[in-house]
């Protein structure tokens, strides 16, 4: 009963938020990118929240109990991603000062040869995160507090959708920042009160005589996927509209220290998740399926109390990442795929114009917003366990773009040519690696193979970019 | 977990703390063998049991490494090596109801440390290559000639 209460206390709470703050959303560009004049407090808020999705809850800790000690090193390893985009931000800002989306910056950095893969790559990662974060909802609702699955997770889509709908990205900041703050004071709480009931001399021993391997320092698994989730988590920050649509939103010089600032605060919280999952065997918790371990951990150690925190801890989680997603995607509809086609329809009529006017703009998100909302709750339904590990594939596929998107944002010699054999060869031999040796290696393998065809195709057939060409508005 | 299926204090509910009940039914295993196990960790499942309130898994010296209500325990952590597991089922007034006839045996063989290294090389160079491209770039690029210029850093 508690956990419909709060469940309900929080949907009314978030759908009212959202409405409020979404009031100023009256142009395409306020909907789009929160009129381009986001403080660093809310920045860097929003960059917390958003990076700490269901993953940071489920994976941190299933990676500790599956990989050790490096597990949850590595899973933390994702906040590297941050610092790096960090300076990137900046850069973006300020080549784009009109522009919306990733997609938007390789169309015109690259033409088709490079957006039409990133465009793919995009929108596959896009939709399997917003799906797994969908089924993750309901998976931690039910563990939870017993809530059904097809309810929790129809709550949490429909709350979505409905308060980015009304509010667009001011609505998806502005409950990003109450969100992480109430994000940040449950880990903290739940940290503090799992440590006083843990004696972790005790969890050492019991680990080293039963699981030594997850204790080890040469555990080989773990050392390959060191790196590996490093670099899933620079493919997913580098190439994801999520990321570049609030570079967009943010005034100008806020970018680099919101996202540096977001980076420092979240390093420590897959450390604090990642404990659960190594404190489990130990304390004698019986695991079945590894993604619960956190949650499950948690609630036992600290009860009913523990587990209603924890319940806002993740649904906070959940909220502020599909929110961001289903906004930063449904731009990505809108600006990459329906304009250009609606342009490309009317280009006799209108040669030099826009193709479609702030309000049919806006319109279109709406649809776009509720489309993806329709479709994630619709695969989301069934609970079919393995569309959620689908997300992994694109691993590979987000990592081969990290090449492409930093050499194409810095340097004038990158060619489009460069670009789209990166992304394809990697993401090719990326897969080939997930599917031959495993998962823990798949993003390196595409991340360290498109590199190295970027330099070359850069090296062998470099082109001269005109930097200053993407200050304009979208030609 | 429920208070009666907490375990003591080294973490196992030896199996003589059980009383066999009339008829013990057999568990088996959706899969009992699992050869070259590379990551150390591996998902056991079996049949329900009737009757049955918690499963409890046990390695060969007694330890347990699952007690719970589930048909199915994700053990990790193992070192190379052979490890045989056995799966218990017991009632709600914890009498045992069923039993494994053929334990589940995990064969660990860990990745060769020199492929984890080389992994964990290439990881540190793509690495390194990258922040150091980024650092080239954005300093660079904040050099106010090239930004009035709208060039890139390598103009």
């Amino acid at each position: 009963m508690a956990g419909y209460v709060m469940l309900a206390c929080f949907s009314v709470l978030w759908v009212s938020l959202g409405i409020w703050w979404g009031r100023r959303a009256t142009s395409y560009d306020g909907f789009a990118v929160a009129g381009r004049n986001v403080g660093l407090a809310l920045g860097t808020a929003t960059a917390v929240a958003t990076w700490i999705t269901s993953n940071t809850t489920m994976l941190a800790p299933q990676f500790a109990l599956q990989l050790g000690v490096w597990g949850a090193v590595a899973y933390s390893t994702a906040s590297f991603g941050l610092f790096a985009f960090a300076p990137m931000s900046g850069r973006i800002r300020q080549l784009m000062p009109k522009g919306y989306t990733a997609v938007e910056f390789v169309r015109r950095r690259y033409g088709s040869m490079g957006s039409i893969p990133f465009l793919l790559i995009s929108i596959f990662y896009a939709i399997t995160w917003l799906i797994s974060m969908s089924m993750a909802g309901g998976k931690l609702l039910e563990v939870l507090s017993g809530i059904p699955y097809p309810v929790g997770m129809t709550v949490v889509v429909v709350v979505c959708v409905t308060y980015t709908l009304f509010g667009g990205m001011y609505a998806v900041i502005g409950t990003d920042f109450i969100q992480s703050l109430i994000i940040l004071i449950g880990l903290v709480v739940v940290a503090i009160a799992v440590l006083m009931q843990i004696d972790i001399a005790d969890v050492h021993s019991k680990l080293e005589t039963n699981r030594p391997m997850l204790l080890s320092v040469f555990f080989p698994a773990a050392l390959m996927a060191l790196f590996n989730n490093m670099l899933f988590g620079f493919g997913e920050i580098f190439h994801s509209n999520v990321w570049w649509s609030r570079a967009f939103a943010m005034r100008e010089g806020v970018g680099p220290k919101a996202y540096a600032l977001g980076g420092v605060l979240w390093l420590p919280v897959p450390i604090v998740a990642g404990f659960l999952g190594l404190a489990a065997p130990a304390l004698g918790i019986g695991i079945s399926h590894p993604d619960t371990v956190g949650p499950l951990v948690a609630a036992t150690l600290l009860g009913t109390g523990g587990a209603l925190l924890v319940f806002v801890v993740v649904f906070c989680s959940l909220a502020s990442s599909i929110d961001s997603l289903l906004a930063a995607t449904a731009d990505l509809i809108v600006n990459d795929m329906v304009e250009p086609i609606a342009k490309a329809k009317r280009a006799g009529i209108k040669p030099d114009g826009h193709a479609m006017s702030d309000s049919a703009k806006r319109r279109a998100s709406s649809f776009a917003i509720i489309f993806l909302g329709v479709l994630s709750w619709a695969v989301a339904l069934p609970n079919v366990g393995t569309l959620a590990t689908v997300l992994f594939f694109a691993g590979p596929m987000v990592g081969s773009c990290i090449w492409p998107i930093v050499g194409g944002l810095y340097f004038r010699r990158p060619s489009p040519l460069a670009a789209g054999a990166a992304m394809t060869i990697g993401t090719a031999t990326g897969l080939w690696a997930y599917f031959a040796i495993g998962w823990f290696v798949a993003s390196l393998v595409g991340a360290a193979v498109s590199g190295v065809v970027f330099a070359l195709a850069t090296w062998l057939a470099p082109a001269q970019f005109d930097f200053s060409t993407l200050a304009d508005e979208a030609a | 977990m429920s208070p009666e299926n907490s375990l003591d204090s080294a973490g196992s509910a030896p199996p003589s703390s059980s009383v066999p009940g009339p008829a013990v039914a057999e568990i088996v295993l959706a899969q009992s063998r699992f050869e070259n196990v590379r990551e150390g960790y591996q998902a056991l499942q079996w049949n329900e049991i009737e009757g049955a309130s918690r499963y409890q898994v046990l390695d060969a010296d007694g330890y347990s490494y699952y007690d719970g209500t589930l048909t199915e325990a994700f053990i990790s952590g193992l070192p190379d090596g052979e490890h045989t597991f056995e799966i218990q089922a017991f009632s709600a007034d914890n009498v045992l109801v069923g039993v494994t006839d053929q334990p589940a045996v995990i064969e660990v063989h860990h990745w060769p440390m020199s492929q984890a290294w080389a992994s964990f090389a290439v990881g540190l160079v793509v690495f390194l290559a990258m922040i150091g491209l980024i650092i080239v770039g954005a300093t660079r690029s904040s050099t106010p000639s090239q930004d009035a210029s709208g060039s890139g850093a390598d103009s």
